[in-house]
């Protein structure tokens, strides 16, 4: 089964209880995040970074039409074709219609999350296309028929042994677990696929107005594969990946990889300008830029969630969310996992369809500070869920909206009145009496069951504090006096 | 391919437009961008050598600092050997010609084949396609000249051109990247003041280190899909 940002609660719970999840996690976000603070260590000048960034990404976004339409005129300029996309299928179409027109049969891809959000291999899979995924990570994924886990490190729920099983099983490699092998196994299968492949498709980390440029960056080459071997090379952006100028690429390469895989650079970074040249003898015959809307029109309309546009996709604010570290990339059942997924997925598919991922995170707003660009998650999830509660309780049928209000009632009634406090302590004290087992409240009757569920419920204690007071002085008193 | 009818661009553009409109952006700051504190690079050049063989090195590349040009056909032969390399891939640039290195690596047994710029063939057929790719493919060494090396990140920036195809510095095992101290600069807002530099080339490539991953479980690999090793020969300005 698939899953469902709906079923994030089920999803979730399978998670906790898979130890073997667990541990990877675990591992992997420690390990990413003790990485990433030793890079960032490096930066002297870290604020004005991010505060540069971010006036960057408010600049374009804000002006977004004019730059789009200048690097629409700049790839055309190096002879690359620029297709606009407004949903999914539109992209998917144009895609079909080049495969059809090349008579492709094979694709190799670079990661790329739109790809993964516009559901791009089984759509060209359905075509009768073989698609392979080429960085490592997505590879044991694809292999695995599941999704990405993490943006950055897709494959970062399966252990070292997994994997070998699963090699064993779909590529009938030795079960060695070793990491070096399972890498080696990797780098064989797919080079023969990229010299083959009729297309290559990559996603885009920026793109340049000013010179019309394809920003990509990677560690293990795969990339370098996709956009230099196969003779079509399609680019897949959304609208918000373009920055004005390459003088600005100088801040984002400073903090991207940095923030990303805790690397000063990664090992490669391509600046793709249109396609190969002549007399040049590798890269692609033609380059096809789409520019794709699919909703991110939507989050520039809302004030509230605008900034959620400036995302570098670095992954940070998913390795130091303590529900992410909990539950994983899965469980969020989206495209976009852990806290900038929670807010941007609810604009994509619908905010009832996401409704539970704004709640997905305590708020501690780990994830605002760690962010390259500032973004303030946690309040643009406090703006979702105040959307949600509106919706909510404008539904009159809802039994729990009830509930609410009628306790939320007898609340504010019993903490306006001394007696009616003491009385209403009174009361509770004696309710809670049948639950209690050692000073402690582990099972509730329905509804607060479901809070019980997952943790106990602290009982009022014995003796009110009022009296605790009274007490106290008095024996105090009595002290003193003895003295 | 035809170019999209202007009726679906400009509905988007409009969707976008009204989006624009629909949330001001009052949160905008106006005027130019916090400058970073840079360091510019026209000051005094400190020898930057000492730190970009500390940069390589820690991306698990190699440098070698070549007194003069006879030591760097030596690198290659004991590189070659090595390896057990048959064939050396190298471009075509004035550099690589000034290093007079293919005698000496022929005499040493080694096949040297030169990157060439040459016109495709509009309609290729299966054969000719392999027939391009071969020489990169059977190449143990790809050696290249470069634009630029960055040394604050230990990079070296390559861009693509006529007989330096992008495959030279990829496709083999071992890349050798040839440059002069004259080409160092200390890292990206120096590259990127020279912008202008940049611009043309279908492919700019920035090279640190060798291939590598991550992805089973965060432990790093060397050497996935590029080249498993990274060398940088740097010939000392006279």
């Amino acid at each position: 089964m698939k899953n469902k940002p709906d079923n994030f609660h089920f999803q979730a719970k399978t998670a906790l209880n898979n130890p073997s999840l667990q541990q990877a996690l675990s591992k992997a976000t420690t390990h990413i995040l003790n990485k990433r603070a030793r890079a960032i260590q490096e930066l002297t000048d870290l604020e004005t970074l991010r505060d540069r960034a971010r006036r960057i990404k408010e600049q374009t976004i804000a002006q977004l039409n004019h730059y789009l339409l200048q690097l629409e005129s700049e790839v055309r300029k190096a002879g690359g074709k620029v297709y606009w996309a407004r949903e999914a299928r539109d992209a998917q179409r144009y895609i079909a219609k080049l495969v059809k027109q090349k008579k492709a049969q094979l694709v190799v891809k670079g990661k790329s999350m739109v790809s993964e959000e516009i559901g791009l291999n089984e759509y060209l899979e359905k075509l009768g296309l073989e698609v392979v995924e080429t960085d490592l990570g997505e590879y044991i994924v694809q292999l695995a028929g599941e999704r990405p886990s993490h943006i950055i490190a897709p494959a970062i729920h399966k252990s070292r042994e997994e994997v070998a099983l699963l090699f064993q099983k779909k590529l009938g490699t030795n079960p060695e677990a070793e990491i070096s092998k399972l890498t080696q196994v990797a780098r064989e299968r797919l080079r023969e696929k990229f010299f083959q492949a009729d297309i290559g498709i990559t996603g885009a980390n920026f793109a340049i107005a000013e010179t019309g440029t394809i920003v990509l960056v990677e560690n293990e080459g795969n990339i370098r594969f996709t956009t230099s071997l196969p003779p079509v090379h399609i680019v897949l952006m959304g609208i918000e990946k373009v920055i004005p100028t390459l003088a600005d690429l100088v801040v984002f390469l400073k903090l991207l990889p940095r923030s990303a895989t805790g690397q000063k650079l990664p090992s490669y970074v391509s600046l793709i300008t249109g396609p190969r040249r002549d007399g040049e003898k590798d890269g692609p015959e033609e380059l096809h830029l789409i520019i794709l809307d699919n909703g991110r029109s939507r989050i520039l309309s809302e004030p509230a969630l605008r900034e959620s546009l400036y995302c570098l996709r670095c992954g940070a604010c998913l390795n130091i969310c303590p529900v992410y570290q909990k539950v994983g990339g899965h469980a969020y059942g989206s495209v976009y996992a852990g806290p900038i997924g929670s807010v941007i997925t609810p604009p994509l598919v619908g905010l009832y369809r996401a409704r539970a991922l704004p709640y997905a995170s305590t708020l501690c707003g780990a994830c605002r500070d760690i962010c390259p660009v500032k973004i303030n998650i946690p309040h643009m999830l406090l703006q979702l869920r105040q959307g949600l509660s509106y919706r909510w309780n404008r539904n009159l049928i809802n039994p729990g909206y009830w509930l609410e209000k009628l306790l939320t009632i007898t609340w504010s009634m019993g903490m306006k009145d001394e007696g009616r406090y003491r009385f209403g302590s009174k009361v509770a004290r004696l309710l809670q009496r049948p639950f209690l087992k050692k000073q402690k409240i582990s099972h509730l009757p329905y509804p607060f069951s479901r809070w019980t569920k997952s943790r106990d419920f602290t009982p009022l204690a014995a003796k009110p504090f009022r009296i605790w007071w009274e007490d106290n002085q008095r024996s105090s008193k009595d002290h003193e006096r003895a003295d | 391919m035809k170019e999209q009818t202007d009726k679906t661009r400009l509905k988007l553009l409009k969707r976008l437009q009204k989006a624009l409109n629909a949330s001001p952006s009052a949160n905008v700051a106006a005027g130019p961008c916090p400058a970073s504190s840079s360091r510019a690079c026209s000051v005094a050049t400190p020898n930057l050598i000492p730190l970009l063989e500390e940069e390589i090195t820690k991306t698990g590349g190699v440098f070698y600092l070549a007194r003069d040009k006879e030591e760097i056909a030596q690198y290659l032969i004991t590189l070659a050997k090595r390896v057990n390399a048959k064939t050396i891939i190298r471009d075509n640039s004035i550099l690589l010609q000034g290093l007079k290195l293919d005698g000496v690596l022929n005499n040493e047994g080694l096949q040297v084949i030169i990157d060439y710029s040459g016109t495709r063939p509009a309609k290729e057929t299966n054969e000719d396609k392999a027939a391009w790719r071969q020489p990169a493919k059977d190449a143990a060494l790809g050696v290249t000249s470069i634009e630029y090396i960055l040394a604050d990140t230990g990079t070296v920036v390559i861009k693509s051109r006529p007989g330096l195809s992008r495959t030279l510095s990829l496709v083999p095992p071992i890349h050798v990247a040839i440059g002069e101290e004259r080409q160092i600069l200390p890292g990206l807002e120096a590259l990127f003041s020279q912008g202008a530099n940049l611009q043309p080339g279908s492919a700019v490539i920035f090279i640190t280190g060798p291939s590598r991953t991550a992805d089973i479980e965060q432990t790093l690999t060397i050497g996935v899909h590029g080249p498993i090793e990274f060398h940088l020969i740097l010939l000392p300005d006279e």
